[in-house]
């Protein structure tokens, strides 16, 4: 017989014996092991595939805060440009303003300067030229200068006494005021010269006002006849400005 | 001429008998539990796995694998018999190369304990699966005619499959003898070489056979639930 059935029931034993073993020392370590493993390559793998999310969402934001970024730039730039532009114009404009001030209060200064100084040329004018007059008539003539001034006035008197009612004149007295010493020929030259338009006025009454410069005032009750050197003088300032290019 | 290493009685002591098919056996459970106690002492479950334990997983692996594919369920709660089914007769039969040592699945004995364990392992699991009653019924469907037949049928796979394995092993090792007498020379090695093959081929089919028995008392008691729903929904 080839089977033997006591070693039947030992090989039976022996082989639930095998199962028990296998399972404690085999089996079960191993696909423990097994399951433990793949557990954490799916942990590892979560955890990659968390982080990934993880890190896009943190790029998303990231470039989401660029662009904000980018775009608050643009706005800041555009405001600064608008501000600076804004700031430009305000700075010229006063700029201008006070340059004009400036230019305006320096074109006064420029004038009253001017004026200041046409004045003092005027006077220094004046006074060379009447001194010069008075030199050169003096030294050419000698006194013939007061003499010419006296037939001046007195042509002069003849031609504007023609206009004016004398007749009316109830003044006895003539005043005639000179601004230099009058001989007795010049004043009776004068009373001469004058009695033909003054008939009813017997007295001529002369005087010498030096402050008058070189001329002649008569004064007969509230008129005034008057002719001096001044005028010459306005006709030469009047010249040599037109000369300077000042003329007003 | 010994047929089996049965008759090679090492020990005897009133019923107690130890032969070498014994002996040969514990060696061979002593080898595995040894080897697999000092793999799996120290396991790793990080990325760097050592070689013996990455040789052990993918063979367990493989176990799993083909296991899921036979039996189409999750296949944890098979792997322990029906890979120690395999892993036993495997490397009883691999280990039939070394001079002197006779393969415990060359014994009639050991094969017909292993298929009768597979004997009991099928209504096993269809009992534990379906509950006593459900199971017992699968043996009168179609009809209570069927019956005898069913009956015949369990019987006549569990000896199938244990003189499947022996005469294989067996032959195996009477043909080693028989060449060695003829030609002694480099023939023998091939035949010994073809032995590995066919040994592992039948440890093999003789573990995928007893998954697809289980596998078989599982899917009637499936079926019959499944109709039961389609009725139930009708």
């Amino acid at each position: 017989m080839l089977i033997d059935w006591p070693t039947v029931i030992f090989q039976i034993i022996n082989f639930l014996i095998l199962i028990a073993l296998l399972k404690r020392f085999l089996y079960g370590p191993i696909i423990k092991a097994m399951d433990e493993r793949e557990e954490k390559i799916a942990q590892s793998l979560a955890e990659a595939s968390r982080a990934e999310k993880e890190a896009a969402q943190h790029a998303a934001s990231l470039s989401a805060e660029h662009e904000e970024f980018a775009e608050k730039r643009v706005l800041m730039q555009q405001e600064a440009r608008l501000e600076i532009d804004t700031w430009k114009e305000e700075s010229i404009y006063r700029l201008k303003k006070d340059i004009a001030a400036l230019q305006q209060s320096w074109q006064k200064n420029l004038e009253d300067e001017q004026e200041a100084f046409m004045k003092k040329l005027k006077i220094s004018i004046s006074r060379q030229v009447f001194q010069v007059a008075r030199k050169a008539f003096a030294d050419l003539a000698d006194d013939k200068l007061e003499s010419r001034l006296l037939d001046t006035f007195l042509q002069k008197i003849d031609k504007e006494l023609v206009s004016i009612e004398i007749a009316k004149i109830d003044q006895k007295i003539l005043h005639i005021i000179s601004g230099f010493p009058l001989h007795q020929e010049e004043k009776d030259r004068l009373r001469n010269g004058l009695t033909p338009f003054f008939p009813k006025q017997k007295e001529f009454r002369f005087r010498e006002e030096p402050d008058m410069g070189f001329g002649l005032r008569l004064l007969a009750g509230n008129h005034k006849w008057e002719w001096n050197i001044n005028r010459y003088m306005l006709d030469i300032e009047d010249e040599i400005l037109k000369t300077m290019g000042m003329a007003k | 001429m010994q047929l089996s290493p049965d008759s090679t009685i090492l020990f005897h002591y009133g019923f107690v008998t130890i032969n070498a098919t014994i002996l040969f056996t514990w060696l061979v459970m002593g080898l595995l539990v040894l080897s697999s106690w000092l793999v799996t002492r120290n396991l790793s479950t990080g990325p760097v796995v050592s070689r013996r334990q990455n040789f052990l997983e993918s063979i367990i692996s493989m176990i799993l694998g083909q296991v899921g594919d036979v039996t189409r369920q999750p296949p944890e709660r098979f792997l322990p018999f029906l890979g120690t089914l395999f892993i036993f007769v495997a490397v009883s039969n691999l280990l039939s190369v070394i001079p002197g040592f006779k393969p415990p699945t060359g014994s009639l004995s050991t094969t017909t304990a292993l298929a009768l364990c597979v004997l009991v392992a099928v209504p096993a699991y269809g009992i534990i699966d379906s509950g006593l009653g459900e199971y017992l019924k699968n043996y009168i469907r179609p009809t209570p005619l069927m019956l005898p037949f069913n009956i015949t049928g369990e019987i006549s796979r569990t000896l199938a499959l244990a003189v499947r394995l022996f005469g294989n092993v067996m032959s195996g090792s009477m043909i080693g003898g028989i060449l060695l007498a003829i030609a002694p020379l480099i023939f023998p090695v091939i035949m010994q070489l073809l032995g590995l093959l066919t040994g592992l081929v039948q440890a093999y089919i003789f573990a995928i056979l007893a998954g697809v028995y289980i596998a078989a008392g599982l899917k009637v008691h499936e079926e019959t639930v499944q109709v039961k729903i389609h009725h139930e929904e009708h």
